[in-house]
């Protein structure tokens, strides 16, 4: 079979999967496993670390940025400064942080939590090979 | 309309669980956020590994592999989930939503574990003659449907099939198209899933 073939049949078993409704999957999955009492315990396992893990990566990304904020505002450097502003002035309940020399380490947590720190992260280091 | 998600009361992830009710919500806060921490906090992973389960298992029967090397299909679903959020697979910088990258990232990786079983070894070497003129597709469509005929597929298999050769591959549209209730479509699909295992063998001498 063709690879033309065979892609367009995978495409459509994986939007089929994606679609099927809840109590079709469940049938389905009494034979696809030989044990579902233990893959349902293996999945609740999974599930937890799944989110745990995602929880500490992003609480190590958040110390991370805010440690490179810090060090950015003693030394003024331009654009990790810049891009705090551009978060207060873009959110108005960020106001009051609006002096970046008087901001803690919970205030700079307050201004930067809703952004993609993996993306922060970038830049900034992008910046810092440049500098 | 993006900045307007700026300005909504915290806590977010209740925001995405709501959204997930209005498709189109959904899509503008997702494409602003992009964070796999809020997603994997409100999705219904349950629901989402039980699929990538599915597929993964009956995609590896397909295949013929009897050796996963200790590993069961739940297993590679798994690990997938750790590559995602660990970084190696990236879906933050995607561009699409987490179900489709996890289903596409999920083939990637069998289609990869496949390519380096013995199974998958033959089956490159016949890939590596395989045509891919319009006019050979055409007919090796042909032939695949009389195979599939001669295995015993019934008209609405046959249907189906000659749905997904033209591109037209979610059931509901399938449905919608025919008229039926797609649970019908649902029942048909898993009718042709088992059956085309049964004319691997035979398709790979059509080429």
């Amino acid at each position: 079979m063709s690879n033309n073939i065979k892609n367009r049949i995978d495409d459509a078993l994986i939007a089929f999967y994606k679609e099927v409704d809840k109590d079709a999957l469940a049938d389905m999955l009494k034979d696809d496993v030989s044990d579902i009492d233990a893959y349902n315990k293996k999945k609740k396992q999974l599930v937890f670390l799944a989110r745990a893990k995602a929880q500490k990566e992003r609480n190590d990304n958040l110390l991370k940025l805010v440690s490179k904020f810090q060090q950015a505002i003693e030394a003024n450097i331009e654009k990790p400064v810049a891009m705090l502003k551009q978060f207060i002035q873009g959110n108005a309940s960020l106001a009051l942080y609006r002096n970046l020399d008087k901001l803690s380490k919970e205030d700079i947590i307050e201004i930067i939590k809703d952004q993609n720190f993996v993306q922060l992260i970038e830049e900034l280091e992008n910046d810092e090979k440049r500098q | 309309m993006l900045m307007f998600f700026n300005f909504l009361p915290r806590p977010r992830i209740f925001f995405l669980r709501v959204a997930n009710f209005f498709p189109i919500l959904a899509y503008y806060y997702r494409q602003e956020l992009m964070n796999l921490y809020d997603e994997l906090q409100s999705i219904d992973l349950d629901d989402l590994l039980d699929r990538l389960t599915s597929y993964a298992t009956n995609r590896l029967k397909s295949a013929g592999l009897k050796d996963l090397g200790g590993k069961e299909p739940f297993d590679f679903v798994g690990d997938l989930l750790l590559k995602v959020i660990e970084g190696t697979r990236d879906w933050e910088n995607a561009n699409c939503s987490f179900t489709d990258f996890m289903f596409g990232s999920l083939r990637s990786e069998i289609s990869n574990f496949l390519k380096g079983s013995l199974v998958g070894q033959t089956q490159d070497l016949l890939e590596s003659h395989a045509y891919n003129n319009q006019d050979d597709i055409k007919e090796e469509r042909q032939q695949v449907s009389e195979l599939l005929q001669q295995a015993g597929a019934d008209d609405d298999e046959l249907m189906v099939f000659e749905y997904w050769m033209d591109g037209i591959c979610k059931p509901r549209e399938i449905a919608e198209d025919l008229g039926i209730d797609v649970k019908e479509i649902y029942r048909t699909v898993k009718r042709l899933e088992r059956r085309l295992p049964k004319i691997r063998e035979q398709a790979k001498s059509i080429i």
